[in-house]
């Protein structure tokens, strides 16, 4: 689109815009091995509470269930000239801010108590002789979140990875009748889940449930992936959940909905987007994408990772044959 | 004046007046007499005198015809001409002041000479050239300062080396001056020699008025009154100059290549100015952030020059007399701001008739009209409107006015110019200015979609009061108001960034300025500006980016957001003197300079916003005394040295005093220029000027480093700044046909971001901008300039790696040293080709084609990533670019 829009812009040659290159960037297709996702499990804790964190780690030959993936709690805040999400000291191996976790493709941990101070509302412990400091901002949903280094050792060096796993912190600047209202409808957040994948149509099979499903090379398939209708605010649900937060504009309590992203890959072939999804404002539980399957055959792994804007994660694998 | 290169059509219709007939008065031809026949010569003219164009017809544009009876005598000598047929009075004159001095071999009759009466038409033909005129002219009288006598014989030199004596009544006139400054010296007998400068436009008569007292007999003096007694007085007082400043008139200005006869863009291409990223419009002056560069129009600030992407300054070409840019060292006048200053003249509107111009090209439209209402009063109005948004929507049915950012603008201006006197003005005037930039990058991801709008509209109102006194002194007072309007509302993905900014602007400018002894101009006045703001912001903290963030560019910004409104209010008034003490005979200025100014600044929120918590306002105040000192020496009459120094303070932004994203109780930051130089007149028209400058500012407004910062402290002033290099102008004033300059720049701009903070380089460093533009009268209406620019590119901060953001599904940057990178150079040729046209006698139509970027050099304008930031690459700024557009004036 870009560079359509570019060439019409050179031709007319009176846009004062520039041409962009053409980069490659796409990130749907799997090579080497590589993090494509976290979980927490719960999606969504209080600090002390036990979390349960996995990592879903791929390369070409399929979904890798052992891994070398060190994880550590950074407990470093973001200096708040530092426009990215997290300190970028966070990306090392060793440092005193780091509690390690242990390695493998999931840990459990315990959220530090002090979790909401440092990373949340909370104000945060003043240091010797200074005032105390300025809390952290929420996010658009009003999360607070604890960051999580995963470093994967890799030829080149380590690859490192941020998770940021969402805290039950609460909300700041509120009245507190509003705290109190808020306490009383705010639900935790639940991760989501793929419910189907469909390939033109036919349910496509999640990978270790049976035979894979057979789809014929240079195919253009027309995928359609789904997941829970929420209806309900007062149970969990694996979609997009409606939830309650304190707006900073009105400094009210408002009712807002989350958006899902839909991350596709696969090992071969090529997808017309890397990205789909909905915003907060569709309700529509289903994503469409189109993937022409490899020309050579063989077995090609899928992977469908759905995100709800509230930093929960789900997936599923999938693996089809190509003939 | 003009030279005689008029064609006088000279006619003969028919001689006359035969045999015995001479003094028969009759303007018609007359057949020959009867019988017998004699053999008629009818007289031969023999030398010819060119007849003056009348001043006062040129305005009409129009030539005339004066049909003239002369009678020749038998000599051959011219007797009598009377007007047989007249075309004015003023053309009568003129052709009847030719013709009597016309010789003729007298008319014979057999041989015999006799006098005869002929009828001449005498025909004035209209040439452009009376409009072209590329020179000045000076006139004058000079009389005695005690006696109001004239004072004859007294010999006037121009630096230039054109020289002329006053006539009995004191008058001269010298014609074809040079535009530009030159040195005036009056010496007469009796009379001290008085050396003093005069500003000379083209196509204008310079009026002066000298008066000089006599040289008292030595030993007559009493203690105390010898330095009255040898007082001057001129009819405008020395104006006091900037140390370092380039100023350029309209008529040269429009024809500078890549401005598409925009006279304020010509500021892009004069020294000390860094080249702007393409569409950005940005005014970057000696390494200083543009935001810290102040533009005022006749006293009174302005938010910006240029419209949204810089393709049109926000005032109309037809209202401007001049642009000065003063990169630093300036003087006392001015002062809130760290960077440079550029001044816009407006035109006098003192023409007779109605004129004014239509101007189209592909990028906008603009209309303006002038006239003289009564003898008096005198109205301007002008206005533009862009229609680039239209044009691509019309030639494309891409979305690209979805992905690029394209401009939407209007403008308008009008003045009411009332002369209460000979020397006395007064002005009631407005301006308003609207840019609006939407556009959007969609994306099937949603939080890969971007979308951006932006607005800026400000309006002004001023009335100006001017009187020069007859003492030579002069008096301005420009108050305004006005109101500022803008808005950003940026959101990538579901991450808004919106900045809303309303604010009520009273400024009040007046000052006197006055020559009180030969060697003692002086000027005072009072600076005071009033700014109201309420604003909102809402977004991430570091959106919008600020100078000094280390980032990429199209990086998406930080999902934490917050939300502040709060209201700012400042108000400074400042009283300033300034002197210009002429010693060693003129030739030493030395200029000091001193200005008080207290700021006060009031905020409505000290403390964010937190449940019940009362808000709680505050106010502080600070007083500067800035001291400015600014030496000129002339070595020779043509080798001058110049040096200046000053100390400047800006008050904080008012979006940087928000207690959530910036700190309430920011002071102020200061700098000090440091400027020294000197300048060789190379010729009568060609001049080298070369100037070193130092800038050091500190206090400058940075984020907090800490990751903990104190509440309501996210910004802090532990910047420091240094900005030092050199820069050469060669300018060539019109010389025949051509005019042009080459400026160049070399310098470094630094910032240090936080207390013992290594210096890196700043955001918009250029360590080299060179210009070269000139432009050539080819003859026949046609012109033709090119303009080559090169520059170096901005510094960034290169991408070393990156890390994957498990949450956001992105990557992340690692980043190497800030601004250790820089966009490869700029390098661009510009042609400029215009044909003029005539219509009737006062019309005047001109066509140009500029076309920027003739060689089609790919130039990179940014450094861009792919979405893993495993490849780099840069995004390439505009082609060829042919912008054909016409401007019909009247």
């Amino acid at each position: 689109m870009v560079r359509r829009a570019c060439a019409a812009a050179c031709a007319i040659a009176i846009v004062a815009v520039a041409c962009k290159p053409t980069l490659d960037d796409t990130q749907s297709i799997v090579a080497s091995a590589r993090v494509l996702a976290v979980r927490a499990d719960p999606a969504e804790a209080p600090p002390k509470s036990q979390v349960t964190y996995t990592a879903l780690i791929v390369d070409a030959s399929g979904t890798l269930r052992d891994a070398p993936l060190d994880w550590a709690y950074c407990n470093q805040r973001k200096p708040l000239a530092e426009l990215g999400p997290v300190s970028p000291l966070c990306m090392t191996r060793d440092a005193d801010f780091l509690a390690e976790l242990g390695v493998g493709t999931q840990v459990t941990a315990t959220i530090a108590d002090t979790a909401c101070r440092e990373f949340g509302p909370d104000v945060p412990e003043a240091k010797m002789g200074e005032p105390a400091g300025r809390p952290v901002d929420p996010d658009l949903t009003g999360g607070y979140y604890q960051p999580l280094r995963l470093a994967l050792p890799g030829s080149t060096g380590d690859a490192f990875t941020l998770e940021r796993a969402r805290l039950a912190c609460g909300i700041v600047g509120a009245t507190s009748e509003q705290l109190v209202d808020f306490r009383k409808r705010y639900r935790p957040n639940t991760n989501p889940a793929v419910d189907a994948l469909t390939a033109n149509g036919a349910r496509v099979v999640a990978e270790g449930s049976g035979a894979p499903s057979v789809v014929v090379a240079g195919a253009r398939i027309a995928f359609h992936a789904t997941w829970a209708e929420c209806t309900d605010p007062a149970k969990d649900c694996g979609g997009a959940e409606p939830y309650v937060v304190f707006d900073l504009a009105s400094r009210s309590i408002v009712d807002s909905r989350e958006a899902i992203r839909v991350s596709w890959f696969a090992t071969g072939g090529s997808f017309d987007h890397d990205r789909t999804g909905r915003d907060a404002a569709e309700t529509d539980s289903f994503s469409d994408n189109a993937w022409i399957a490899p020309s050579q055959p063989g077995i090609v792994h899928l992977w469908i990772v759905l995100r709800d804007e509230r930093g929960g994660a789900g997936w599923q694998s999938f693996a089809v044959d190509v003939r | 004046m003009t030279r005689q290169s008029r064609a006088i059509t000279c006619v003969l219709l028919v001689a006359s007046a035969l045999l015995g007939h001479a003094t028969r008065a009759s303007a018609q031809p007359r057949p020959p007499a009867p019988a017998p026949a004699r053999k008629i010569d009818p007289p031969k003219l023999v030398k010819f005198v060119d007849a003056e164009f009348p001043e006062s017809e040129k305005a009409s544009g129009k030539g005339a015809a004066v049909l003239l009876q002369i009678a020749i005598s038998e000599t051959g000598a011219v007797s009598q001409v009377a007007v047989v047929q007249s075309a004015s009075a003023a053309f009568d004159a003129a052709a009847v002041a030719a013709a009597k001095q016309f010789v003729f071999e007298p008319a014979r009759a057999d041989g015999k000479a006799i006098p005869v009466r002929i009828t001449y038409r005498y025909e004035f033909v209209w040439k452009d050239e009376f409009v072209q005129k590329k020179t000045a002219d000076f006139e004058g009288v000079v009389r005695d300062g005690a006696t109001k006598k004239p004072i004859a014989n007294a010999t006037i030199v121009l630096d230039s080396g054109q020289t002329t004596t006053t006539d009995a009544q004191g008058k001269f006139s010298i014609p074809d001056v040079a535009p530009g400054d030159h040195e005036v010296t009056i010496k007469a007998a009796g009379f001290p020699t008085v050396v003093t400068k005069e500003l000379f436009e083209i196509a204008k008569k310079l009026d002066a008025t000298y008066e000089i007292r006599p040289d008292k007999p030595k030993g007559r003096a009493k203690p105390g009154e010898d330095d009255e007694e040898e007082e001057i007085v001129v009819t405008a007082p020395r104006i006091v100059k900037q140390t370092v400043s380039t100023e350029v008139k309209t008529e040269q200005a429009r024809r500078v290549p890549g401005t598409q006869g925009d006279v304020l863009k010509v500021v892009e291409n004069l020294p000390g100015v860094a080249r702007a990223a393409v569409g950005s419009g940005a005014l970057v002056v000696w390494g200083a952030s543009p935001e810290d560069t102040r533009v005022y129009l006749e006293g009174m600030r302005i938010p910006r020059l240029y419209h949204d992407g810089g393709y049109r300054s926000v005032i109309h070409s037809d209202f401007v007399r001049s642009v000065e840019l003063v990169p630093g060292g300036y003087g006392a006048a001015y002062g809130r701001g760290l960077g440079g200053l550029v001044t816009i003249g407006l035109r006098p509107l003192d023409e007779p008739g109605v004129h004014g111009s239509a101007a189209v090209d592909v990028i906008d439209a603009s209309l303006s009209a002038r006239a003289k209402v009564t003898d008096r009063l005198h109205v301007a109005i002008a206005g533009r409107r862009s229609h680039l948004d239209s044009v691509v929507s019309g030639v494309t049915s891409t979305d690209v006015a979805d992905v690029v950012p394209i401009p939407r603008y209007y403008d308008g201006q009008a003045r009411l110019v009332y002369d209460l006197g000979p020397r006395e003005t007064f002005e009631v005037g407005g301006l308003m200015s609207s840019d609006s930039i939407d556009h959007a990058l969609l994306s099937s991801d949603p939080s890969l979609t971007k979308r951006e709008t932006r607005t800026l509209k400000f309006w002004r109102v001023y009335a100006r009061y001017e009187n020069k006194l007859n003492d030579g002194s002069v008096i301005t007072v420009v108050p305004s108001y006005g109101a500022d309007a803008s808005r950003l509302a940026n959101r990538f993905g579901a991450v808004p960034t919106a900045l809303d900014v309303d604010s009520s602007i009273f400024g009040l400018r007046a000052s006197w300025r006055g020559q009180r002894e030969s060697w003692l101009g002086v000027s005072v006045g009072l600076d005071a500006e009033m700014n109201a703001s309420q604003l909102r912001r809402a977004g991430s903290i570091g959106s919008p980016p600020r100078e000094g963030d280390v980032r990429v560019f199209g990086q998406s910004p930080s999902d934490q957001i917050n939300v502040d409104a709060w209201k700012t209010s400042f108000a400074s008034f400042a009283p300033f003197a300034e002197a210009d003490v002429g010693l060693l005979e003129d030739r030493l200025h030395v200029i000091p300079g001193i200005r008080f100014e207290p700021f006060v600044v009031n905020g409505s929120r000290l403390t964010p916003i937190a449940g019940e918590t009362p808000q709680i306002g505050y106010s502080h105040e600070d007083t500067v005394i800035e001291p400015r000192l600014a030496v000129r020496f002339a070595v020779t009459p043509r080798i001058s040295v110049k040096a200046a120094f000053g100390v400047y303070h800006q008050p904080p932004a008012s979006q940087d005093l928000s207690a959530v994203f910036g700190t309430p109780t920011l002071g102020l930051s200061i700098a000090k220029h440091y400027v020294t130089g000197g300048a060789v007149k190379l010729t009568r028209t060609l001049a080298l000027e070369l100037t070193g400058f130092l800038s050091r500012s500190e206090d400058l407004v940075t984020r907090s480093r800490s990751e903990s910062p104190e509440l309501a402290h996210a910004l802090v002033q532990d910047g420091r700044g240094r900005s030092y290099g050199t820069q050469l102008l060669l300018r060539q004033e019109q010389l025949g046909r051509f005019f042009g300059w080459i400026s160049y720049s070399i310098m470094k701009s630094e910032r240090s971001d936080a207390p013992g903070a290594n210096f890196r380089l700043f955001d918009y460093d250029q360590t080299h901008v060179l210009t070269a533009l000139g432009s050539y009268d080819l003859g026949l209406g046609f012109e033709i300039g090119t303009r080559i620019r090169f520059a170096s590119g901005f510094p960034r901060t290169p991408v070393t790696g990156a890390y994957f953001d498990a949450r956001t599904d992105s990557y992340q940057p690692f980043f190497g040293a800030h601004n250790s990178v820089r966009i490869p150079s700029f390098f661009s040729i510009d042609v400029r080709l215009a044909k003029r046209f005539r219509f009737g006698g006062k019309v005047e139509g001109e066509v140009y084609l500029d076309v920027q970027n003739v060689t089609n050099h790919k130039n990179p304008e940014e450094l861009v990533y792919n979405a893993s930031f495993s490849q780099r690459d840069t995004i390439t700024g505009l082609p060829i670019l042919p912008v054909i557009g016409a401007r019909l004036s009247w």
